[in-house]
């Protein structure tokens, strides 16, 4: 200790001053001295430095990797969930969600203009009324039930998933018309030509009964559409339920992307207080809650290799101050405060954490835009779930920024402090005994 | 042997804190991925426990051609007496039932369900024996009430003694159509199972219907593994039918199931590539601060294999005591949630993935000696370089040093 109060006293007259500069260009000087010591330091055992660097970027490399990987999922996922049959955003009677009967309808004029005069909403693709409802299915002695969705056809077969995943006939164009899913179809036994009755309760309590003929029948791999769900003209639907024809349960909206339909979403809300709107998380909560859950178990994933990474960058310092213990103890001799010397080390930690998040984000990045064509193909079993979960055969990554400066962050924290645990041993050095230790 | 033996652990004990360090960095690596693996087996079981008791049971015994037409022209009769010669320890029951779409009305509103006709003293093989229940459970076969689920109650605005009408079709393939008195309501893990299954006792049903056959058999097992013998039992029984196992009958939860077994090796290539890089690190320094006294023991003679094995046998002593404590930390870590982790902030999420809100870990003691011996595995393979380096000492250069 005495020999520290020593070194400290004589750092003082400090041997490179240069009396041109003065006091503040010698602290400068001192400073680039030390930048200049840290970076040599670390290579002069580059193995060693670069397996470290591998650590670190191998960590932020997998959480960029691996968020990406799920945004990009989760975005079409959610993209083709909402093209599905639900559409980005709804504009609903306020108890309509709540209580789904035919009664809940809502006027669509008002709406509409609003619509037309907001110009957030003008990011809307496509817009168009529906009206549904339960219904009876029948043919002949045949019956089941179904849930009826009236549709515009004209601006759902722009978007609709349904209307691309009609595989025998085609869609909807016409009142007169309707598709259905493939298992309500061969349930009720009909083929694409037949016709059929719908029955239901309309509004004032009264029989909706409806004739249509089946033109075209889809299967999307999601089982209650196909076993429950029939689409017929929005005309027909209306007259049969006894509807207004300005009347509907809901206004579809379909953005650019689910994304840019949050947004779009909020705004409206705020211009129709007297109607509900319904965001994507509101129409798929459960989308929203996969996507939070895979996430924590990523988040999992990546504390732990952090710690594991945390406990070998550690090592890496343990060992550079034992290696180093006798040119310490030399320079805590010739007047080097104990604290330069850790400042030196942290500052060490500072390049290899550096040079391991920019490469390990530079792969990452490469990866994501190596992949951005193609992507990766999901194996045989995996696509089939994944078909029912609404994503694709491929996962595209879609480079994930937030991530990218949270892993960052976090790993060049994470190094600071993994190498200032074995820097402590410096401050409790002793010169003559650093010395005297042969390593 | 017994000199190498020596020698590394000496080598280990020369860096204490350097390899403590090592030791916690393999430790939390091999915690790590032993824990995560029980939550994953806890998510395999809860998935196969759950597909299996939505009435699809290990196996199952169908008409053919009822699956894609389910209806109760596709039904098969069971004999008054009937009574399968299962091997008794591997079964833990088994049921017959009806089970066909139909329609179901209350005063106000109408939705789709399938109607399920049950004998309901043997449906403890499904979530239908210990689901939460207001009102009544149905006494026995002869029962002419039904239970319906809380979401579907909510849907039709209805309530426990209010009568319901279903319409289905009957084994002439004309409509029947008859009131049912609620006897309870049913409140099941999701909505998912809540909204489709409608139960009534076995035998009303048959008579609405006009059949005394049945359309399934369901069979479930204690345990998953003896299963083939009770499978082969089922195809001599019922020659002319269908006899599927819940894979089969569940594809995409099979797939899910099979998805977990590969689950546990991604965790473990990722936490073990994170600790390679350490690893060798202290390896490769470990060798380096020795290169005078194994060119020394080169130049006495000590054959390249005994310094191959020198590394070798250090690194795997390093990870033979990382991993058992790891081991150890990874089995409190499962005692500390043994009881069950709190999944229902993503609750709708879960139950989607078929499974429920809370996520209770298994521990398969194969895993572990998995974890083990691969991580040993790695030990070896992470030393390679090292004793290459170590064997390259030239021990000329290194003594003069």
């Amino acid at each position: 200790m005495l020999m520290t109060d020593r070194a400290f006293n004589q750092s003082a007259p400090a041997p490179s001053a240069t009396p041109v500069l003065g006091a503040a260009g010698r602290d400068l000087r001192f400073g680039w001295l030390l930048f200049a010591l840290a970076w040599r330091n670390l290579w002069r055992n580059r193995r060693r430095t670069w397996l470290t660097i591998g650590g670190i970027a191998f960590a932020v490399w997998f959480l960029i990797f691996a968020r990406s990987m799920q945004t990009g999922t989760f975005d079409i996922m959610i993209d083709n969930g909402a093209r599905l049959l639900p559409g980005h955003l709804q504009i609903q009677h306020p108890n309509y969600a709540e209580d789904s009967t035919v009664a809940n309808s809502f006027h669509t004029a008002e709406a509409a203009e609003t619509l037309a005069d907001l110009s957030v909403a003008q990011g809307l693709l496509h817009v168009s009324a529906r009206a549904q409802g339960f219904a009876l299915v029948s043919v002949g002695e045949r019956s089941f039930g179904a849930q009826v969705i009236g549709v515009e056809p004209e601006i759902e077969v722009q978007w609709s998933g349904l209307a691309a995943m009609t595989r025998t006939g085609r869609y909807l164009a016409a009142p007169g018309e309707a598709v259905m899913g493939v298992v309500l179809a061969r349930n009720l036994g009909l083929s694409v030509g037949d016709e059929f009755v719908l029955l239901g309760t309309a509004s004032e309590g009264g029989i909706a009964a409806l004739s249509s003929r089946l033109v075209g029948v889809f299967n999307t791999g999601n089982h209650a559409l196909n076993r429950a769900v029939l689409q017929v003209h929005l005309d027909d639907f209306r007259d049969a339920w006894a509807m207004h024809p300005a009347e509907a349960h809901a206004m579809v909206g379909v953005a650019n992307s689910v994304t840019g339909s949050e947004h779009i979403a909020a705004q409206l809300s705020a211009a129709l207080p007297e109607l509900a709107v319904l965001n994507w998380q509101d129409l798929m909560p459960e989308a929203q809650q996969t996507r939070d859950m895979k996430a924590v178990s990523t988040e999992l994933l990546f504390y732990v290799i952090a710690i594991i990474v945390g406990f070998s960058v550690v090592t890496t310092f343990m060992m550079m101050v034992f290696e180093r213990t006798q040119e310490m103890g030399v320079m805590i001799a010739i007047g080097m405060r104990p604290g330069f010397i850790r400042l030196q080390l942290q500052i060490e930690a500072m390049y290899v954490a550096v040079v391991g998040v920019l490469s390990g984000g530079t792969i990452a990045a490469l990866l994501s835009l190596a992949l951005r064509g193609n992507g990766i193909p999901v194996p045989g079993d995996m696509a089939e779930i994944y078909a029912q979960y609404n994503i694709p055969g491929r996962i595209v990554p879609e480079f994930d920024t937030n991530a990218a400066w949270s892993a960052s962050l976090l790993m060049l924290i994470g190094v600071q402090v993994a190498a200032f645990i074995p820097a402590l041993r410096i401050g409790r050095l002793s010169p003559v005994e650093a010395i005297r230790n042969e390593s | 042997m017994k000199l190498v033996l020596q020698l590394s652990l000496r080598n280990i004990l020369r860096n204490r804190r350097r390899n403590i360090m090592l030791f916690a960095a393999i430790a939390v690596a091999v915690a790590g991925v032993s824990s995560m693996n029980t939550l994953i087996r806890g998510f395999q079981m809860d998935m196969m426990d759950s597909a299996v008791a939505n009435l699809t049971g290990h196996y199952k015994v169908h008409a053919p051609g009822y699956r894609d037409d389910p209806s109760i022209q596709r039904s098969f009769q069971l004999t008054q007496d009937f009574t399968p010669d299962f091997p008794a320890a591997d079964v833990l029951g088994w049921a017959p039932r009806v089970r066909i779409p139909a329609v179901i009305m209350s005063e106000r509103e109408t939705r789709g369900v399938q109607l399920v006709g049950v004998d309901p003293q043997a449906e403890a093989i499904s979530f239908l024996g210990d689901v939460p229940l207001q009102g009544e459970p149905l006494r026995d076969v002869d029962d002419g009430r039904v239970l319906i689920g809380k979401e579907l109650a909510r849907q039709l605005e209805t309530r426990i003694g209010r009568r319901l009408v279903i319409i289905t079709q009957g084994a002439d393939g004309l409509n029947r159509e008859r009131g049912f008195r609620i006897a309870g309501i049913y409140d099941a893990e999701g909505t998912g199972l809540e909204k489709v299954f409608v139960f009534s006792g076995l035998r009303p049903l048959q008579d609405l219907l006009d059949s005394d056959a049945v359309t399934e058999v369901s069979v479930r097992l204690v345990d998953e593994a003896p299963g083939l013998q009770v499978r082969n039992v089922l195809t001599e029984l019922f020659i002319d039918l269908d006899v599927k196992d819940w894979q089969e009958l569940e594809p995409q939860a099979a797939a899910m199931y099979l998805f977990a077994d590969g689950a546990i090796y991604i965790w473990f290539i990722l936490m073990m590539s994170a600790l390679t890089f350490g690893l060798v690190n202290t390896l490769v320094a470990s060798v380096m601060e020795r290169v005078k006294e194994l060119g020394m023991l080169r130049a006495l003679g000590m054959g390249k294999l005994l310094v191959v094995s020198q590394v070798v046998v250090e690194s795997s002593i390093i990870m033979a005591i990382g991993v058992m404590v790891g081991l150890v930390g990874g089995y409190l870590i499962f005692l500390l949630i043994s009881d069950g982790l709190d999944l229902s902030a993503f609750a709708e999420g879960v139950e989607m993935a078929g499974m429920s809100s809370v996520l209770i870990p298994v521990l398969q003691w194969s895993d572990f000696f998995l974890v083990a011996y691969l991580s040993l595995i790695l030990g070896v393979l992470a030393s390679l370089y090292p004793a290459w380096r170590a064997v390259k000492v030239d021990p000329l250069e290194a003594m003069r040093r």
